[in-house]
């Protein structure tokens, strides 16, 4: 690779990766579009490109020269939530996120070593929902954007075998926008009695909470490829837990007016007329519980993964394979959210219980060559989800899904090739939760059954772009 | 926030449970599919009898007595109640003689709200002591007479027309009025008077207001129907008897031991009188606010208010009864107007009179059930009985009016 080449590549990764902080759909593995096509069953037969510095690190020895993939997905998340005791339906309001991957790599001709960079976002979480959902209170909106980058080097150690793998760096950023029901909050002065227990109906927002943040953390993700005769392959990989500890997150909280207005008798022995609104400011003031220039420290564990599979290559043109796929997301058992400030003096921090356990899923891929290089790709995987029934919540209504997949690879010119691939998410939809479940809680003991009041619906399409460049 | 100082007064009285910190969603009646798309979502307006108020108080028991739980349990409809913890706010008296009120509480007792488990709308809307203006005047109001803690432990800070539009319903039932002539009834005294009487609301005010709660449903583009019930003659609640019942030594030796003295019977009350005495009566005699003389036509000053508070005479009960008829015109016209069903519960409750299951002097003997099985502790509030018979007179109603197949309640 000359400069020239070396300095394009450079522009790409430049173009590429500012979009990388804003961009994530949900968890869905959107990395490459041969993968995706692929059903993601790319661990023991990996897609000829470069993304295998994720999907197996290993594997990268046998890609040849320089190689270059970039591209993005647009993923589309459809969903809603029908509440039990009113009927209503409630869609979800998540916009069109473009997730994007780039990935570098150098395997110098005839040598056991190939070395290679690659940036991609393993995990992402996007939901929001309408101002009047009922919900809004549990997450209004919510953005998990985590990029990975990770250096990689392979080393094929037997004919056949490679191991490979690297350190990953991962850089993350949070958002969570919530609304502050007035009828949860004490009445001050009022012996522990809350608004609501005065009258004022469960779902009245007076305020709002938006709460940024970032961290970075380290990890690491290896692999292992080999050949087992002429016709079969197998890979695994493994990518380690990252630690995000997000110190110091910046949290506004803003007034939203509620118009009431006290009746005469009213049980605050305040005089008929007088707007609640008014008492409800001093909250904002400084120094006031929701006043300006908090923070809040949290912490979120993105899950290890481990991925096996095997492949056949005896067909003429084909390859099939099929993966297994497990992710830890037990190390999600809870989310601390601790204020720092007069919010955290007056008992606003808490611990979300998620108590979420390991997500397994089995994945199949076919590949078939045509004529002039032309690719068609078709996959399927089932996946659990690894919310318990009692963690299906506005932020993530998580529930079993089924990907359906498809896509092409169109060689363009001698060092160009074109993956474009689609997914369908399908779920059968969950019963799940609108309100909070935190520790110390009522709700902390309550079964499923007592928690969830609607039903959650799910699907997502996702489209997939990406360019293989071979130099 | 700074309100301390206004709950040291206002929250005094309240009682505070630790098992009130508990959410809970025991306020719904859950529905699956409803009977017809009609009744979707369905709300109620109304005053005491619709909010499930009896024998002087009401807890979450007595309100999901309330015929407006019924129809909606019958409709299949999800339906949320604001709940008022046990004992009640009030707690309901258990007791006629004692005047002795659930868990021993007082007249001031509050329990507060439950709180819902889930956000959500108010089903049921209705305010004890609401009356025409209610609904939709402004919080507060000209109507600041009438609200009382309760329109804020129901409403939260809203009106019931307010809530109402927040809900977007499909089915309405509006029942409102009663409160415009009861308590003038109850005291014997027509014209508003202050500190005795609120007063007889006029036709012509009735008509506005009640034309206001209209034009306050025609701008909920949801609804698709709904019933109007018209307002209870009071002159038949069974607080207020009849005086002659008091040439029975058997019922006038029940007044005395009340009264807690020998009352003295007037000249105005000939065994022919067709004058109603309210039973308080007797607990103002008791308490010394009046003498024990009892009149059944007003006496001049000085002996004045003596045979006027207490006391509605032949006059006063035709003046409630064409009152209650004009108001009960009007509500069915608008009903028409709207398209909506019409009820009328004064044949209903006349049947009960006439079949004697309405007892004519309250029964003594029976504290927990002096005025039988149809009316609560207070002589003026329907009990659970009543409440069904309500219930299935408005499902008979709307099933005619929009070709429904409610199945009555048991």
């Amino acid at each position: 690779m000359n400069l020239d080449r070396l300095s394009r590549c450079l522009l790409l990764a430049a173009l590429v990766a500012p979009a990388a902080v804003e961009a994530q759909g949900f968890g869905l593995n959107e990395i490459g579009s041969c993968a995706v096509a692929r059903g993601f069953a790319v661990t023991g037969v990996p897609c000829n490109d470069p993304s295998e510095i994720y999907w197996n690190p290993a594997a990268t020895t046998g890609l040849q020269g320089w190689g270059l993939y970039v591209g993005a997905a647009a993923v589309q998340v459809n969903g809603g939530f029908n509440a039990d005791s009113t009927g209503r339906s409630y869609p979800g309001d998540v916009p069109v996120k473009f997730p994007p991957h780039i990935f570098l790599n150098y395997t110098p001709k005839g040598s056991k070593w190939a070395i290679g960079i690659g940036s991609y976002v393993p995990y992402g979480l996007v939901s929001q929902w309408k101002p009047d959902f009922p919900g809004r209170f549990e997450a209004q909106y919510a953005s998990l954007s985590s990029d990975y980058i990770q250096p990689n080097i392979a080393y094929r150690f037997a004919p056949g075998w490679s191991i490979g793998g690297g350190p990953v760096f991962g850089v993350s950023h949070v958002e969570l926008r919530q609304g502050i029901d007035l009828a949860t909050v004490p009445v001050p002065g009022g012996g522990g009695a809350t608004f609501g227990q005065l009258g004022i109906p469960v779902g009245t927002q007076f305020a709002s909470a938006d709460l940024k943040g970032d961290a970075t953390a380290w990890g690491f993700n290896v692999g292992i490829h080999g050949k087992i005769g002429a016709d079969w392959q197998i890979g695994a990989r493994y990518l380690s837990e990252l630690k995000f500890k997000y110190k110091d997150a910046d949290v506004q909280f803003t007034q939203q007016l509620t118009n009431l207005v006290l009746a005469a008798g009213n049980p605050y022995g305040l005089p008929a007329g007088t707007p609640l609104d008014g008492l409800l400011s001093p909250q904002f003031a400084p120094g006031a519980p929701l006043s300006a220039g908090q923070t809040v420290n949290t912490e979120i564990d993105h899950p290890a993964q481990f991925q096996a599979g095997i492949g056949y290559t005896g067909l003429t043109n084909t390859t099939i394979s099929v993966d297994y796929a497990w992710i830890d997301y037990k190390s999600f058992n809870s989310l601390a959210v601790d204020f720092v400030g007069p919010a955290n003096d007056a008992g606003f921090s808490r611990t979300l219980i998620e108590d979420y356990k390991a997500s397994n899923s089995v994945r199949f891929g076919v590949e078939h060559a045509f004529a002039a290089g032309f690719r068609g790709r078709v996959g399927f995987d089932w996946v659990s989800s690894p919310a318990p029934d009692e963690s299906v919540t506005p932020l993530l209504p998580d529930m079993d899904r089924r990907n359906y997949t498809v896509g092409i690879g169109l060689p363009v010119g001698a060092s160009y090739t074109l993956d474009a691939s689609f997914l369908h998410v399908d779920t059968d939809g969950r019963r799940g939760r609108i309100i909070s479940r935190t520790v110390g809680s009522p709700q902390e003991g309550m079964t499923a059954d007592q928690l969830n009041s609607g039903f959650y619906t799910l699907n997502a399409n996702v489209f997939s772009l990406s360019l293989k460049v071979n130099f | 926030m700074y309100c301390n100082r206004y709950l040291a007064g206002g929250a005094a009285a309240l009682i505070l449970s630790t098992a009130l910190v508990a959410c809970s969603d025991k306020n719904d009646v859950l529905g699956g599919k409803p009977v017809d798309p009609l009744f979707k979502t369905v709300i109620s307006m109304g005053n005491s009898i619709t909010s499930g108020y009896q024998s002087g108080g009401i807890n979450d028991s007595t309100q999901m007595q309330s015929y407006a739980v019924l129809f909606a349990h019958q409709v299949n409809t999800g339906f949320r109640v604001p709940l008022l913890n046990k004992p009640g706010c009030a707690p309901p008296i258990d007791n006629f003689l004692t005047q002795h009120r659930v868990g021993g509480g007082t007249a001031t007792t509050c329990a507060l709200r439950t709180q819902p488990a889930t956000p959500g709308f108010i089903n049921n809307l209705a305010v004890p002591g609401a009356t025409s203006l209610s609904p939709t005047g402004a919080v507060p109001g000209p109507d600041t007479l009438v609200e009382n803690a309760l329109t804020t432990f129901i409403l939260g800070g809203e009106t019931q027309a307010q809530r109402a539009a927040e809900a977007q319903p499909t089915f309405v039932s509006a029942w409102v009025g009663n409160n415009d002539v009861l308590n003038a009834s109850l005291t014997g005294v027509l014209p508003a008077t202050p500190g005795i009487s609120a007063g007889v609301t006029s036709i012509g005010a009735f008509t506005t207001n009640y034309k206001n709660l209209v034009k306050a449903l025609r701008a909920i583009p949801s609804i698709k129907g709904g019933v109007l019930v018209g307002v209870v003659n009071t002159e038949n609640v069974p607080l207020l008897f009849p005086a002659a019942q008091l040439y029975n030594p058997l019922y006038k030796g029940e007044f005395d031991a009340v009264a807690g003295q020998t009352t003295v019977l007037g000249a105005t009350c000939p065994p022919t009188t067709t004058s109603l005495i309210n039973f308080q009566l007797a607990a103002a005699i008791r308490a010394g606010t009046h003498p024990p003389q009892i009149e059944c036509e007003a006496l001049p000053p000085p002996y004045a208010p003596v045979g006027n508070v207490y006391v509605l005479d032949a006059t006063e009960q035709a003046a409630v009864t064409d009152t209650v008829n004009a108001y009960n015109a009007l509500i069915s016209a608008e009903a028409d107007s709207l398209g909506f069903a019409y009820y009328d519960p004064n044949p209903a409750l006349v049947a009960l009179k006439q079949s004697n299951a309405v007892p004519v002097f309250p029964d003594l003997t029976q504290p927990t059930a002096p005025f039988g099985l149809y009316f609560s502790l207070d002589g003026v509030h329907p009990t659970a009985a009543s409440h069904v018979i309500i219930a299935n007179g408005i499902i008979d109603v709307v099933n005619a009016k929009y070709g429904t197949s409610i199945p009555h309640t048991q």
